[in-house]
């Protein structure tokens, strides 16, 4: 068995542990320039993000969570990653995050793919609201499955 | 007036949220059960104060600015509290209700300031040792147990507020009388996963709460979505307390689970009350 396929899923090193103790830009932009949200239908779970954009540039993220704390940490690294960067960093950012997680349990993946899901939710919102559309937020179903349920070993 | 009654409100639940996680932080019993009753008392305040603005109409809800409690010190956390006591004081008006909360507010800044006479202690709340006292846990059960108290933690804090709204939101005086249960009953669970976790250096707020969780149209749905969420707690109970190895922990997830299973009754009727 190789090393990766050894690696614990739900073990908590120290990076994750920081995370849950001070998750990244959480909590909400008044007046944002565009709002997603990604949600998993089965579940009930939701991630709201807030974009605080100039055109192409981020100057501001933040999201709130309604979901298992592997959300929480997802919506944490990626809003970390790329506040205060542009939106091609942030698609390009949403691809690596996505790819980090190929062979991960499914429901491993959702966590993630909520938090992926609710930013690009917020692209098309800011795309639809360029164009003149007053579309107060976009919502995006996810493709995996989430049971918080599976989320721990315990 | 109506803003300042509701930033009145969100600084009551801030000052609620530090005083009962500062009772956690401490290390003393006696302490901790001081602290522990002010933050009752404070969370009185928030029920009167919930009772207030929905009977002028007034829309609240359970925002929250930038919250921290990574105190170094117990004389640092006593004066955080008394400052944002002073800073709620300062937005009260003439009333009877503000009359009534300055008086147990003041009692509880003179009794912050004779501990600022007393020996300092340092705060291990949040060293992230991931040590019980007196506990041999193997990583698996040390990380399940921080994911169950990470969540659990936050849904207590969640429940509490959802229920407080919602027993705030009817006139039924048996729903309101359940929900007072549920209510004190997440205090109890809230109390003994964050006391938990400062033990092992984890203790951390919970996030803020999503508007659309407890401002809800369908109060059934609600209701029937708790049971299905105790339902999930239980059993993250029953694992938990068949996976540590540890007697004493064991029975505690046990007696929780059980506990789950009066809230799953008690939401039960609160449907047949509707």
């Amino acid at each position: 068995m190789s090393q990766e396929q050894n690696v614990d899923p739900n073990a908590i090193n120290e990076g994750i542990l920081d995370h849950l103790m001070n998750p990244r830009n959480y909590g909400k932009i008044e007046a944002p320039s565009a709002v997603g949200i990604g949600y998993s239908d089965a579940t009930g779970e939701y991630v709201l993000m807030y974009l605080d954009l100039d055109d192409e540039q981020i100057n501001g993220v933040k999201f709130m969570a309604q979901g298992c704390t592997d959300t929480v940490v997802s919506g944490s690294i990626f809003t970390e990653m790329i506040d205060k960067s542009d939106i091609a960093f942030g698609n390009k950012s949403a691809q690596t995050l996505m790819k980090n997680l190929e062979g991960a349990p499914e429901e491993k993946k959702a966590c993630a793919e909520i938090v992926i899901k609710a930013y690009e939710a917020a692209i098309v919102n800011h795309e639809n609201r360029k164009n003149g559309s007053d579309e107060e937020l976009h919502k995006m179903e996810i493709g995996s499955q989430c049971d918080p349920e599976k989320n721990s070993d315990l | 007036v109506t803003q300042k009654k509701t930033a009145i409100f969100r600084l009551k639940h801030e000052l609620w949220l530090t005083m009962t996680f500062a009772s956690f932080m401490v290390q003393e019993s006696k302490l901790k059960d001081e602290l522990y009753e002010f933050s009752r008392i404070l969370f009185r305040h928030l029920k009167w104060l919930s009772q207030s603005l929905y009977s002028e109409e007034i829309e609240y809800d359970y925002f929250r600015s930038e919250l921290t409690i990574g105190f170094e010190n117990y004389h640092e956390s006593y004066i955080a509290l008394i400052e944002q006591i002073k800073s709620l004081q300062e937005s009260y008006e003439e009333n009877a209700l503000y009359t009534r909360m300055i008086s147990d507010e003041n009692f509880i800044i003179s009794a912050l300031e004779r501990k600022l006479q007393e020996p300092n202690h340092s705060v291990s709340a949040f060293d992230r040792s991931l040590k019980l006292e007196c506990k041999e846990l193997d990583k698996g059960s040390t990380d399940a147990l921080i994911r169950f108290l990470f969540e659990e933690s936050y849904k207590e804090y969640e429940l509490i507020l959802v229920y407080l709204y919602r027993q705030t939101h009817t006139q039924n005086p048996a729903l309101q009388d359940i929900f007072q249960d549920l209510i004190d009953e997440s205090h109890f669970h809230l109390k003994s996963f964050g006391n938990m976790m400062a033990q092992m250096g984890i203790l951390t707020l919970p996030r803020m709460i999503i508007e659309s969780i407890y401002k809800v149209e369908d109060v059934v749905k609600f209701l029937i979505d708790g049971i299905a969420e105790e339902e999930a707690a239980k059993v993250e109970c029953q694992e938990l307390a068949a996976s540590v190895k540890d007697e004493e922990l064991s029975q505690f997830f046990t007696f929780i689970d059980a506990q789950e299973s009066y809230h799953i009754e008690l939401l039960k009727e609160a449907v047949e009350n509707l």
